[in-house]
């Protein structure tokens, strides 16, 4: 057969093309892999730190007044750090959560009925010849928003049942939602934007000398099918990853949000009453609960007493 | 025979093209799936251990089986954080963390029950290659990671 050569062309070419493909991708599929475990670690360093959050420290529930929980954000914070050393294999010491905190969390943010806790990088230490960044919280912020027809600041709340009004020369505490909103959900868009605006601007400023940073970072205000997110509705935590390079030489990034959610315990009280001179087992609210019944037992929800076989009372429910 | 040089090239070119290509490209794509399973493995394992707040012999020996089912031969170690709040003296707490390897926590029993707040950490270290793996690495030198997964969960219950 005549030229051979090509045959050996296209051999040698292939070869080329094969290990010029081999050397680009392999980086990229673990790179891959590390976002993966980026972010899965992610959530789970942040229902970590809301599940310590909520448990650990007092939150001051009252059932009156959960407009008012105070939550402890170092307590999220630092189970966040432990969680995420664990997470990569090493131990959660001093060198290790420090190392972290600077180079790896532009912004963490905790956030509680009525206002929010955002900790940015800030220098800690300034000695001669080096200044130290770390991350550190600031007070706590309200979700404010201006009304500048009226020249009212108002001051939010995630439960939608009290505002604070500060104008020009008072400063009020009413119950409800403030006139600027029809209803609880549109007050809890409103303060999704106000996290969006605080919580992305932190991101921009610690990326300012970062050339390649070309994200937006957006959190929902409703739930959607085009989202899939909760927006923020109670004491939640939220956290970005950037740069982590433990697992491969390559800086992954990684974003997680995670919160709980407060419900009241609607409890209901099971009793037994006579219909027509049948016994019939009925479960109503504890303060709804007719005159001359006796009380069986107490459960947490209308659904348990369902799963125990007692019927909805209707005629005293409503 | 003429032109051996040629010919012993051309036979070369034909054994990379038709054998070791292919190996490569398999050995790569397959090594990257192998870790995506054994990561939801560990993420599985961690999730039903850490919602229930136990673990029993057969849920342990089911994710050790698992994790060694796709080729590569593992090492898997299960550690339990048990978590410790001691006064420091001062009026405040600080919280240390002890660990215990899950073999040492189950000898004797067939279920321990975990307290919240401790923390499971389960880590998958690839000892030997699987099987296409081992001689992509044995021919390109520059392939020869093997993988360590780590991941950490707390417990809920």
């Amino acid at each position: 057969m005549k030229r051979t050569w090509l045959v050996s062309f296209f051999a040698i070419l292939f070869i080329t093309g094969l290990f010029t493909a081999l050397i680009k991708y392999r980086p990229r599929f673990q790179e891959e892999m590390a976002e993966l475990h980026l972010q899965q670690s992610l959530n789970y360093c942040v229902d970590a730190a809301v599940e310590e959050m909520k448990e650990t420290s007092d939150i001051h529930l009252d059932y009156t007044e959960w407009d008012k929980i105070k939550v402890d954000p170092m307590v999220a914070y630092n189970e966040f750090l432990d969680m995420f050393c664990f997470n990569y294999g090493v131990m959660p010491n001093k060198e290790n959560r420090e190392s972290v905190s600077t180079d790896f969390i532009p912004t963490f943010v905790v956030t509680t009925m009525d206002g929010y806790y955002i900790a940015k990088q800030q220098v800690v230490r300034n000695n001669s010849n080096n200044t130290e960044y770390g991350l550190q919280f600031s007070p706590k912020l309200p979700y404010s928003v201006t009304d500048k027809n009226k020249n009212v600041t108002y001051g939010l709340n995630l439960s939608g049942s009290s505002y604070f009004a500060s104008g020009k020369n008072s400063n009020l505490y009413f119950k409800g939602i403030p006139d600027m909103y029809k209803n609880k959900k549109e007050e809890i868009a409103g303060i999704n934007k106000i996290l969006t605006a605080a919580v992305g601007s932190a991101i921009n400023e610690a990326n300012e000398e970062s050339k390649s940073w070309e994200n937006a970072f957006y959190l929902p205000g409703v739930f959607t099918d085009y989202v899939k997110t909760n927006p923020v509705e109670g004491p939640s935590v939220i956290a970005l990853a950037q740069n982590v390079d433990w697992e491969c030489g390559r800086k992954v990034d990684a974003f997680s949000i995670g919160g709980g959610k407060l419900k009241r315990a609607d409890a209901v009280a099971c009793y037994i009453r006579k219909i027509k001179g049948v016994n019939v087992s009925y479960y109503t609210y504890l303060d709804k609960v007719p005159e001359g019944v006796t009380i069986l037992e107490v459960v947490m929800s209308p659904e348990e007493a369902a799963l125990r076989g007692y019927a909805c009372d209707t005629t005293y429910m409503s | 025979m003429k032109e051996i040089g040629t010919k012993f090239v051309g036979v070369i070119l034909a054994f990379v093209v038709m054998v070791i290509a292919p190996l490569a490209v398999y050995s790569l794509s397959s090594d990257l799936t192998i870790q995506r399973k054994t990561y939801n493995d560990i993420t599985k394992f961690l999730d039903v251990a850490c919602d229930s707040g136990k673990i029993d012999a057969v849920t342990l020996g089911d994710f050790y089986l698992a994790c060694s089912s796709y080729g590569a031969s593992c090492d898997v170690t299960v550690t339990r954080y048990i978590k410790v709040v001691n006064p420091d003296g001062k009026g405040g707490t600080y919280t240390t963390y002890t660990p215990i390897t899950i073999e040492q926590n189950m000898e004797g029993k067939t279920e321990i029950d975990l307290n919240k707040g401790d923390v499971l950490q389960a880590r998958v270290k690839c000892l030997d290659y699987s099987g296409a793996k081992k001689i992509t690495a044995t021919i390109f030198k520059f392939m020869t990671d093997k993988f360590n997964l780590v991941a950490a969960e707390r417990v809920r219950n």
